[in-house]
């Protein structure tokens, strides 16, 4: 198993992911980790039903992610993985999955969040779960289309 | 009378709409969005305020630039609680003045019908329109 992005995206599976970011490296499965859609089926076939034919899906929730990250680690298979928040990538990370780098591709704002970059709005629980992520050696770099520069999040904290 | 909800990146349902507007005239119940600065949970609110107001609650067509997009996915997670609403992706002009001309006449899933054939007649190759390769 490849993980060829980890991507941080309150969108979650949205034309730049698909478009941008899986035209650009080809994977062959994308993993949606999240609980509340995983626990939906109306809301697992939406998401379904935004990845095109040629590229796998699979909608698991945080522990179910983790298993099968875990028991498909010799696999050849290229994964993107999307997680909704800060917090969910820093789960995998404590939970054993070895992820070298974090891409922060859309955290939108709302009431009471802070700005970093136009597509990266933050709340002091996700400035938190970024300086520990970085304090465990995992990049956090921000790019929200895949032909745009990497930022470095240590630069915006 | 069906509604109409432009949903689309940036300001193209808004430019659209204006466009439509300055070639047929003022229209009544359609309101253009656009999902810019949106998380996806946003964009659900805003849609979900706009299917409440008095015009959309009886049937409402959601044109979004992108199948399969945010706007896109957003319609699709809401389409549960609203069943009178059908989203149709790759929002044009013709489509969309087809939609003014027709949604008094056809029926919710025959006008969507109608809608993609209006969008789709509405794509020709020029140098053909006059001279057809044989």
């Amino acid at each position: 198993m490849a993980l060829v992005l980890v991507r941080i995206d309150d969108r979650l599976i949205h034309g730049q992911v698909i478009l941008g970011w899986a035209h650009a490296l080809h994977p062959d499965r994308i993993v949606l980790v999240n609980d509340n859609i995983a626990k939906s089926s109306w809301h697992r076939e939406v998401y379904e039903a935004a990845v095109p034919s040629e590229i796998g899906v699979s909608i698991l929730g945080l522990d179910r992610a983790v298993k099968y990250l875990t028991e498909r680690e010799f696999d050849e298979e290229r994964i993107l993985v999307i997680v909704e928040s800060p917090r969910n990538a820093l789960s995998l990370v404590r939970k054993g999955i070895d992820i070298k780098s974090v891409n922060v591709g859309g955290l939108h704002h709302t009431e009471g969040k802070d700005r970093l970059l136009p597509y990266v709005y933050v709340t002091n629980q996700d400035i938190d779960a970024f300086k520990e992520l970085i304090a465990m050696g995992v990049e956090v770099e921000c790019r929200d289309v895949p032909t745009a520069k990497k930022i470095d999040m240590r630069k915006l904290l | 009378m069906i509604g109409g909800i432009l949903f689309t990146h940036g300001k193209i349902g808004q430019e659209l709409l204006r466009t439509a507007e300055g070639i047929i005239g003022r229209q009544e119940n359609v309101v253009a969005l656009s999902n810019e600065g949106c998380s996806g949970a946003a964009m659900e609110d805003v849609l979900g305020e706009a299917l409440s107001r008095e015009g959309f609650r009886d049937g409402t067509v959601i044109f979004v630039d992108l199948a399969r997009g945010s706007c896109w996915v957003a319609v699709e997670r809401m389409r549960r609680k609203h069943r009178t609403v059908y989203v149709v992706s790759g929002v044009n002009l013709p489509m969309l003045l087809q939609f003014f001309y027709k949604r008094n006449d056809l029926e919710l899933p025959v006008l969507v019908e109608n809608l993609r054939e209006a969008g789709t007649a509405g794509i020709e190759v020029g140098n053909y329109t006059l001279f057809p390769p044989r």
